[in-house]
């Protein structure tokens, strides 16, 4: 009967821990798949507004969510290795609210 | 059947339950997971797509600069007509072997450990020269510049080609280059 008791204690407290696991893993997976359908939703949010810009060719689309990130003298390789000057551009980038945001770099001339 | 047996019953019971609980967790964290990576690779599509047709929009506005000791359009006018004939760049006909490993010149940016293009991806550009005849005499005013700007990122890839024809100002090439066509 004292066995019995133990028992039926090691099985209540192994069936709460292992509930309590699953419980865990079901909000985890609630919490990550919420933060990765709103990345998700804000990468294609972006990929769009690139498309607008280098398809669709509206100019609108530019000025308003970019910024301009460097100046940079470009030097380009050849295959034999030599290296040579091919003139200066702009890198530019669009906007983002929060910085692990994703978001498309390009290039212009100054 | 015992209060015993009823015991042993509950408890598959809730632990099917368990079960079910933990798979829909798991499916559910898979989806969104297929739904993110899918989102990223149209990302690098795009990004793929903003640094070729960019870059390929940038070396238009290079080329139309009037040639002076450095710079694209120097370079290029530099290579077609070498102050040494043997030197100077030859045309690509697609008719001779091995006449692309030196009529196709390729270029990539230098890169260095903090190299400002690293956001854009991989840039390769290519580029030849030919005439509409076929011809090999770079002081044609019938000669096409192509180039072709290539961007990879994440395994994905996207590749501009632009045809470039010689700016001419009472029909003599001003060393400048204006577009001609682009696919």
């Amino acid at each position: 009967m004292k066995d019995q008791k133990g028992t039926s204690l090691v099985s209540v407290i192994v069936s709460f821990a292992v509930m309590m696991i699953v419980l865990l893993l079901l909000q985890v997976s609630i919490m990550a798949s919420g933060r990765y359908a709103a990345r998700a939703d804000s990468v294609w949010k972006r990929a769009a507004e690139a498309d607008r810009k280098y398809v669709d060719d509206d100019p609108d689309a530019e000025p308003k969510e970019v910024e301009k990130r460097s100046e940079v003298g470009l030097a380009m390789a050849t295959e034999a290795g030599s290296t040579e000057f091919w003139g200066r551009m702009e890198k530019w980038r669009t906007t983002a609210k929060d910085p692990e945001d994703f978001q498309i770099y390009y290039v212009k001339h100054p | 059947m015992t209060k015993k047996d009823d015991r042993g019953y509950t408890m598959i019971i809730v632990m099917c339950l368990m079960f079910l609980f933990m798979a829909l967790a798991l499916a559910m964290l898979f989806s969104a997971t297929q739904t993110l990576a899918r989102a990223e690779r149209e990302a690098a599509r795009k990004q793929c797509r903003a640094s070729a047709v960019s870059f390929a929009e940038w070396i238009d506005e290079e080329l139309r600069i009037t040639p002076d000791q450095s710079g694209l359009s120097y370079r290029i006018k530099k290579r077609l007509l070498g102050e040494e004939e043997t030197n100077r760049w030859p045309a690509y006909t697609g008719g001779l072997e091995g006449e692309a490993e030196v009529a196709i010149l390729t270029f990539s940016p230098v890169l260095s450990g903090t190299t400002p293009l690293k956001e854009l991806g991989d840039l390769e550009v290519k580029m030849y020269w030919e005439t509409e005849e076929g011809g090999r005499d770079p002081e044609d005013p019938d000669v096409n510049l192509v180039v072709t700007v290539k961007a990879v990122v994440e395994e994905e890839q996207f590749s501009v080609t632009t045809r470039y024809a010689k700016t001419l100002e009472n029909d003599a090439w001003n060393g400048t280059w204006n577009v001609r066509g682009r696919e």
